[in-house]
């Protein structure tokens, strides 16, 4: 398992994966967790997809991707500063070079039916070195996210507990929390270890198409 | 790069500068052409006025939605009742429909419009749009692009309509209002914007230096800049320094 981080100016060469990404998108989150999302035929896009978005996407081999994440800068719009102020609890919202924002972290949970419990929690660990990996290439040290409280138990389990800014928010039909996964060379390790890799998992795109 | 590769990254290159519904209009006309189709348009239906970025003629636009056409046409109908993109006209629609349909159609191909691709778009909270490529090509024939070129037209149609919410409304109304820069901040970066130093603009606005990097400051934080650079280029391209 690996995960591929494309930026916007690699879309046209990765078309076949992006819309992959889109459809898995559309399948979490309008089809299973019903969200007030955009969407058309099979897929899902915000207007957060349109600020300079990286997207991981999480591959187990050939084929379909099995998970993703967005993360974006936060010296423009946020989520949480534009769309989520209510979870800032009157605090101001990151708007700083160092600080990215994730969202939209999936893992398609049907296509790793079998083994289930523990590739489950192997592609979640490797999506979440991802993050990391993502954030120090691009210079940052923290991760801001707008996630629920099932969410932050997960991120707790694997050892890269949530800092929140402020107590949990009913938004519709989920406990809202916004905080900050802070990162290190230790929380790197911790996660490499807990899903039994030596090191980086994260492939830029143009490596993956030089390979194939 | 194959040919929809390269089609469709052009497409996201240009999207991403596009600030008004002119600049709009322009990105999705060069991606029209380059699809082989001769019109576009995009079609909001969001509470009372509905909203339209097209290159289809004007005196059919206007004509259009006089005569309250979005509740007749037959592409706006499919589009509200289906998710997945479609192709229409030609010698089959000539024929389908109701006479009024007929006539709707009939009248549309006088203006140069008789047959095309129509991506549905569902927005959430109820809301839809209709992203669609046009021709009066007798001889092409959209259901054969359908085929080929099916994910990208649809990827095309759903990253129009968020690039359109982003720049025209949601982001840029609320952006606007937070980073509305005070006169003081106007004045600061534009004589930054024309290769003033702190000093110099502290003699001509007559404020302390460090009153000057203050206010430079401030209007780099509204903008969600990273540098005074970045600050200066963004200020310009908002047009907020003219």
């Amino acid at each position: 398992m690996r995960a591929i981080a494309i930026h916007a100016s690699q879309f046209g060469r990765h078309l076949e994966l992006l819309a992959a990404m889109y459809r898995l998108r559309r399948r979490v989150f309008k089809d299973r967790l019903d969200w007030s999302v955009s969407v058309s035929g099979e897929f899902e896009l915000d207007v957060y997809d349109t600020l300079g978005p990286t997207y991981l996407v999480l591959m187990a081999g050939v084929g379909e991707p099995v998970g993703s994440v967005r993360l974006l800068p936060t010296t423009g719009p946020t989520m949480l500063a534009d769309t989520f102020p209510v979870l800032l609890g009157g605090t101001p919202a990151p708007h700083d070079e160092r600080i990215l924002e994730s969202s939209r972290f999936c893992i398609d949970t049907s296509l790793i039916a079998e083994q289930a419990a523990n590739r489950l929690n192997r592609a979640t660990f490797i999506l979440f070195a991802a993050m990391m990996e993502a954030a120090s290439a691009a210079r940052a040290d923290s991760i801001v996210t707008v996630t629920d409280t099932r969410m932050e138990r997960i991120l707790r389990r694997a050892r890269w507990p949530l800092r929140r800014i402020a107590a949990p928010q009913q938004v519709g039909s989920t406990m809202a929390v916004a905080g900050f996964l802070d990162m290190s060379e230790q929380t790197l390790h911790t996660m490499y270890e807990q899903a039994d890799v030596n090191g980086p998992v994260l492939v830029p795109a143009d490596l993956v198409s030089a390979a194939a | 790069m194959s040919p929809v590769e390269c089609i469709f990254q052009e497409f996201i290159d240009a999207i991403q500068t596009a600030t008004s519904a002119d600049e709009f209009e322009r990105v999705a006309t060069r991606l029209t052409q380059r699809l082989g189709f001769q019109r576009f348009a995009y079609l909001r239906l969001t509470g009372e006025t509905p909203m339209l970025i097209s290159s289809y003629p004007k005196s059919w636009t206007s004509r259009y939605f006089q005569l309250g056409y979005q509740q007749l046409d037959p592409v706006v109908r499919r589009a509200r009742a289906e998710h997945a993109l479609f192709s229409w006209g030609g010698e089959a629609s000539a024929l389908a429909g109701n006479r009024e349909q007929r006539r709707f159609f009939d009248e549309a191909m006088t203006f140069g419009i008789r047959s095309g691709i129509t991506v549905p778009i569902r927005g959430g909270f109820g809301r839809m749009a209709a992203f669609t490529l046009a021709t009066g090509d007798r001889d092409l024939h959209p259901e054969r692009l359908v085929a080929d070129g099916k994910d990208l037209i649809q990827l095309v149609g759903l990253h129009f309509h968020c690039y359109v919410a982003a720049r025209l409304d949601v982001l840029s109304a609320s952006k606007l209002i937070a980073s509305e820069l005070s006169q003081r901040e106007r004045q600061c970066l534009a004589w930054t914007a024309r290769g003033k130093t702190i000093a110099d603009i502290a003699v001509l606005v007559q404020i302390a230096p460090r009153t000057v990097v203050f206010h430079l400051e401030n209007a780099r934080r509204k903008l969600g800049a990273a540098s005074i650079a970045q600050c200066v280029a963004e200020a310009l391209r908002r047009g907020l320094l003219s």
